[in-house]
């Protein structure tokens, strides 16, 4: 730029970021670096496999061991949060199965929490979570869009019958036309592969309920605190003036941390239950399990084109795998919708046509 | 007892020093020295992504060299120096590259920041002279995943050329 930074408004002008001092000395405040008293740590027992039955689980040992506090099954932590459905109201036939907090009688991912072990160091609530013993009784899984489609494919939520969560078609002008009059046809298959965040800093938060005002307040490395505020007064039933969210320095988030976990709100129900602040940090193997991924898409696309390179029509056909349910408020059926209806915009045809469906996998 | 009846809850008695300043705990024989200096003395500078060795957020410095905070337990660094991001931070010897590092906005979330600035400490201890490639070289041990690694670099660099390495 020519023109020298205006001293009036700064436009221009190198400014540095007021809080990179405080976080390049060390004085950052993240969420695990916080302490607040009588804090108990949470850990959770997760499903091992991507589709199983449970058959019981058995906390008696785990109970019984150094510093824990609680453990917390299912029939404890459920009944106090209404179930999420991750279903987007402006995309009418989108689908989901209501999801719980922790698995009852059977897991449909790999990851997904079954128990939480409440204990006054993270050390101690590792060792107890080893001491939960899961009758696991594996299933069938469904392991990719590809799968999930398949005619007779298991469906992972029986009350949906398949395993499709969304599926919308475009059309405009004449492209099977187009397509039988073209001098070339060009065809591909695409796999994009899976993606997650990474963040350097995992997930985390401390829930801390007050039992003698019926107050939450939440210290949440959360990209959204207004909407975690409103999240959790709706389903944990706590009016929204009593509930306050805070984000402290978050350690990377990339969208990751825009979502609703049930393993951090189930974190707040422990501290509902046990009237004291509960923190949850996942390590970095709850990471690698646990946070909401992106992408995994199988395309089928065709361009028609005449001689002269001009083109004639094009059609796409994208399929999403989504994980087991519908991601509560972030739906997983952007990415699709983005695919069909972006990939034409750049050139100048008539005849379109696309599909995007979004299918659920264990 | 035997090291095979050792379930790691054992306490350790351990003599260090710590930032300048002598350390004289009993520790627990499992913890490592991340949780350590995290958890029982409040140290939250060091931060800790990984905990397996790979990500570097957690490096504190040994007796003058580089250490996983994560794969080092408490219990080793007895007899030993240890420095973290504070002490490093309070005596001043950080304050050029911190400087460059603001000065260019090298830091995002700032989780990596801590096991950065000691890396690069490090690595211009020597004062021998280094191409832009040994100090990424040199770098590519701590993860930064803003992926701010030029605005990192040219601050390592910076520091280099302000202190005349030759």
């Amino acid at each position: 730029m020519s023109q020298s930074p205006s001293p009036a408004t700064g436009i221009g002008a190198r400014i540095p970021r007021r809080e990179l001092k405080r976080l390049l000395s060390g004085h950052g405040r993240y969420i695990d670096d916080i302490k607040l008293p009588r804090m108990l740590h949470a850990c959770f027992v997760r499903s091992p496999h991507p589709h199983a039955k449970i058959a019981s689980v058995d906390i008696e040992a785990a109970k019984c061991a150094r510093g824990v506090a609680a453990v917390l099954i299912a029939s404890d932590i459920n009944p106090r949060c209404e179930p999420f459905v991750g279903v987007a109201l402006h995309r009418p036939g989108h689908r989901s199965a209501p999801q719980r907090l922790l698995a009852a009688d059977r897991a449909v991912w790999q990851g997904q929490p079954v128990a939480v072990v409440v204990a006054d160091s993270r050390a101690e609530a590792e060792d107890a979570a080893e001491l939960v013993t899961v009758d696991w009784q594996p299933l069938p899984a469904v392991g990719d869009q590809l799968q999930a489609i398949a005619p007779g494919a298991p469906a992972i939520h029986p009350e949906l019958a398949d395993n499709i969560a969304f599926d919308f078609s475009l059309e405009k002008g004449e492209p099977a036309k187009a397509f039988a009059e073209a001098d070339l046809v060009i065809e591909e298959e695409l796999r994009f592969e899976r993606q997650m965040a990474m963040t350097l800093e995992a997930r985390g938060l401390i829930a801390d309920f007050d039992p003698s005002e019926g107050t939450l307040t939440v210290i949440h490395a959360h990209q959204s605190p207004f909407q975690m505020q409103d999240v959790f007064s709706r389903h944990l039933h706590i009016p929204e003036h009593k509930v306050r969210v805070t984000a402290p320095d978050i350690g990377g988030a990339f969208g990751m941390k825009l979502n609703i976990y049930s393993d951090e709100i189930a974190t707040v129900v422990a501290s509902m239950l046990l009237g004291r602040p509960v923190k949850f940090c996942a390590d970095r193997l709850e990471s690698f399990v646990s946070d909401a991924q992106a992408r995994d898409h199988r395309l089928k696309c065709r361009i028609a084109l005449k001689r002269t390179g001009e083109i004639l029509a094009m059609e796409m056909d994208d399929i999403g795998a989504v994980g087991a349910y519908g991601m509560p408020l972030r739906f997983n059926v952007a990415e699709g919708m983005m695919a069909i209806t972006i990939m034409g915009a750049p050139y100048s045809f008539d005849n379109y046509k696309a599909r995007t469906r979004s299918v659920y996998v264990n | 007892m035997s090291t095979t009846d050792l379930t790691g809850h054992e306490d350790v008695a351990i003599e260090a020093t710590l930032n300048g300043k002598p350390l004289k705990r009993r520790v627990k024989a499992r913890q490592h020295l991340a949780d350590f200096l995290r958890q029982e003395l409040e140290l939250t500078g060091t931060h800790l992504g990984c905990e397996h060795g790979i990500c570097g957020a957690c490096t504190v410095l040994i007796d003058g060299r580089t250490a996983r905070g994560c794969l080092t337990l408490a219990a080793q660094i007895s007899g030993k120096s240890v420095e973290t991001i504070e002490g490093l931070t309070e005596s001043g010897v950080l304050a050029q590259l911190q400087k460059e590092f603001i000065e260019r906005n090298a830091a995002q979330c700032g989780f990596c920041s801590s096991g950065m600035l000691l890396t690069a400490h490090e690595l211009l201890s020597s004062g021998e002279p280094l191409s832009r490639a040994d100090i990424r070289e040199a770098m590519s041990g701590n993860m930064c995943r803003c992926t701010g690694y030029h605005a990192i670099i040219d601050a390592v660099e910076a520091v280099m050329t302000t202190r005349g390495h030759r």
